[in-house]
């Protein structure tokens, strides 16, 4: 009996993509507690000034500073599901903030670069995720590694901690422990 | 090789699993409140709901609920009957994966459902969504003579290991694992996401075979072999390689491409396997731990046995005399690994009822079988029919006639009878065509046993639509529904086979002419069969025979006489 299932809302897997290119909501969910955002994500590919400390840009943009010398104090990096975080790898320690996008929460992409950033690559500064970000998937998130949530607009952050309070035990025994 | 006296039965639950599982009932719950109330959309509930093993069908919600490894006690066996009777109509069906589905369902009733379920260790976890399925074994799992490994305990451990992993919830597609322990592959290894077989390695130990991307549905594949042998303490890091590899490169643009398979066609076996070890390589040392296979393996109920069963054969006195009981000792109990014992196969092909059917008080008689003469169990057949594995040489007759009593006794079990189909028109809302009441036609056409033995052993599957459910690429006889101008029609293939083993390779069906109108397939079948007769070898099976003679010619065949 196959399948309502879907992969995005219109079929194509990048449904409803948002058209913000400036994203700072007023909270986030941080270590699961509700507190002021602290990083501006910046989408345009090319940010030009409106970069600096404070601020995400996208992964290409950042590599490419990087390459040119420029100096990326306080610069996170944006990472979608296509991109190949590998690059990333040599400069994890450099980077203060890595903001991954869920285009639409039923794509999955952005757990394994998760997974990849803290179990293969041990990344420790916060990781957070953006985009259609909803109070059903945030456990998953947070077990995987991600420990930041600026959460789709609707969606209500008090009422939403009670996601990380769902279960009492794991079945899994390679959790990331965050 | 293990040893008689005591072989693992059913796993049950630990605390854990049941904690697990009641809080996934109280999560669900909330989400059908919140659903309910307005506060999750449709599309944000569908993913929600489908992880928890419920559809919303044609007509009502239908819930998919797991049997893991085909096993059910008889408290379980009782509970889903009194479901049936409380929240369904009165009956339940056994599918082609080992799950039982109710199909008439109100969403608000289905969490007190679940915690019923909960309450006797059972549940829809994953038995739907774009997740790793639940996972399948060989049904004679634990009983079956040419088994090298029991699996269930590696299944188990899998099982657990992809139970809401946080990684792996929002895969490109659904993903569904079997495993098959046995010279003989019982479980269509070669047809699933991964296949997992037991074999010996070089110096004789114990591993796995590991292939990947095999699959039915609208772009059928047959399994490659990605790794000949892995240890068996590599299992879960291995399969989680595979797993991440495919949820970071599978197709999310397309849902029809999205399927493991796709991906492994594209990148081509070597590339795919390249990219699995290099994901590997970095937890590959993360082993499975004797004391975590033994803990899995201790929550198993042992089965005991009569080392004395086997002088018992008074059995044989009766099959003398009495042909219909000869009959179903012939064709629907199997040999057993333990002398004195047998595995009995209980027919759900019965006229007029769709196939897999049971009813309330069908479940409380085989419950009761079950607790006389079974120890207790039963396990579901993925031809959707369960067994009784456990039944003494002594007690043959008395579950005979106690199944006679229920129309579950006719020795129909690997005869064009014992066919298989999809819920389809009557149910679904993929279907493009009805596959029930054709099932039901085909087995009242048959249902005279001399005509049924004379075709030997048939396998017929049938699917409502492309998505294949019925798993008709691989069936002796494939029968597909169409829709052609808003008729239903029937594309009629044969040639199929899971493949079990190396004397029957896996094989995909092939269409033998033109579709035929709802009204002509029971024709059609009976010509397949007439020409079957006429070029066959002496005892010369219909699979064997399709194999050497060629589809070409049964095409041709056809094509002559409805010219
Ligand atoms: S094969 Fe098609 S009609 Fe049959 S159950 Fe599957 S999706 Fe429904």
């Amino acid at each position: 009996m196959t399948d309502e299932t879907k992969t995005g809302k219109d079929g194509t897997g990048v449904a409803k993509q948002r058209t913000e290119t400036v994203i700072r909501p007023e909270s986030m969910i941080l270590d699961k507690a509700i507190v002021a955002s602290f990083t501006t994500l910046l989408l345009e590919p090319d940010p030009g000034a409106a970069a600096g400390p404070g601020t995400c840009i996208p992964l290409v943009g950042w590599l490419e500073r990087r390459d040119a010398g420029l100096d990326l104090r306080g610069i996170g990096v944006i990472a979608n599901g296509a991109d190949d975080l590998a690059g990333l790898e040599a400069h994890l320690m450099d980077v203060p903030v890595i903001a991954l996008q869920f285009p639409v929460f039923s794509d999955g992409r952005a757990y394994s670069h998760t997974y990849r950033l803290r179990k293969t690559w041990r990344y420790p500064g916060p990781i957070i995720a953006f985009g259609d970000v909803l109070r059903d998937q945030l456990l998953y998130m947070s077990r995987v590694g991600i420990n930041g949530f600026y959460m789709r607009a609707d969606q209500k952050l008090e009422e939403s901690l009670a996601a990380f309070r769902l279960y009492s035990a794991y079945y899994q025994y390679n959790d990331v422990a965050r | 090789m293990e040893f008689f006296g005591y072989l693992l039965a059913m796993y049950r639950y630990s605390p854990m699993d049941l904690q697990f599982v009641n809080e996934r009932v109280a999560e669900f719950r909330d989400q059908v409140r919140r659903r309910n109330a307005g506060e999750l959309s449709e599309d944000e509930f569908r993913p929600l709901r489908l992880m928890n093993g419920l559809y919303m069908q044609r007509h009502a919600y239908m819930l998919r609920v797991a049997i893991p490894y085909g096993f059910l006690n008889s408290t379980q066996m009782r509970k889903l009957g009194a479901i049936a009777e409380k929240y369904d109509r009165g009956f339940g069906h056994f599918t082609t994966r080992q799950n039982l589905q109710y199909n008439w369902l109100k969403l608000e009733e289905v969490p007190d459902l679940l915690q019923e379920l909960a309450d006797v260790e059972m549940n829809g976890i994953q038995t739907s969504g774009n997740c790793v399925r639940n996972i399948t074994s060989d049904p004679y799992a634990g009983v079956a003579r040419d088994e090298l490994l029991d699996c269930r305990p590696y299944c188990e451990i899998l099982r657990q290991y992809v139970a809401l992993h946080p990684e792996f919830m929002y895969l490109p597609r659904k993903f569904k694992i079997a495993f098959s322990g046995a010279t003989e592959d019982r479980a269509a290894t070669e047809f699933h996401d991964i296949g997992i077989k037991a074999v010996h390695g070089p110096s004789g130990e114990l591993g796995f075979q590991v292939l990947v991307g095999g699959g039915l549905g609208r772009t059928p594949r047959i399994g490659q072999v990605v790794r000949e042998f892995l240890p068996l303490e590599d299992l879960v890091s291995y399969t989680e390689a595979i797993l991440r590899v495919y949820n970071l490169h599978g197709r999310r643009d397309n849902k029809f491409k999205a399927r493991i398979k796709i991906l492994v066609g594209a990148l081509g076996i070597d590339e795919f396997r390249r990219q699995v070890e290099a994901e590997w390589a970095p937890i590959a040392g993360e082993k499975l731990d004797e004391e975590r296979v033994s803990a899995v393996v201790r929550q198993f109920n042992d089965v005991v046995f009569d080392v004395t069963a086997a002088t018992d054969q008074r059995f044989r006195e009766r099959a003398l005399t009495d042909t219909s009981f000869r009959r179903w000792i012939e064709r629907n109990v199997k040999p057993h690994r333990v002398p004195g014992y047998n595995v009995v196969l209980v027919s759900l092909k019965r006229p007029k009822i769709a196939p897999g059917d049971v009813f309330t008080h069908e479940f409380d008689a085989l419950a009761d079988l079950m607790d006389r003469y079974n120890q207790g169990y039963c396990t579901a057949l993925y031809n959707q029919n369960v067994c009784l594995q456990y039944v003494r040489n002594a007690d043959l007759e008395a579950v005979y006639d106690a199944l006679a009593t229920l129309g579950m006794a006719t020795g129909n079990m690997g005869t064009i009878q014992d066919l298989i189909c999809c819920p389809g028109l009557d149910f679904c809302s993929l279907a493009n065509a009805s596959s029930i009441p054709i099932a039901k036609q085909l087995i009242e056409r048959f249902a005279d046993l001399d005509e049924a033995y004379e075709y030997g052993t048939v396998d017929i599957k049938m699917s409502g639509c492309i998505n294949a459910c019925g798993h008709h690429h691989v069936g002796d006889i494939g029968i597909l529904g169409i829709d052609k101008h808003g008729a239903e029609f029937y594309q009629i293939a044969i040639g199929g086979s899971p493949g079990t083993g190396p004397g029957d390779p896996a094989s995909l069906a092939e269409i033998i002419g033109p579709a035929v109108a709802l009204d002509a397939v029971i024709d059609t079948v009976e010509r397949i069969m007439d020409h079957y007769v006429e070029v066959r070898r002496g005892a010369e099976s219909f699979r064997d025979a399709v194999r050497r003679v060629g589809v070409a010619d049964f095409k041709q065949y056809l094509a002559g006489v409805t010219a």
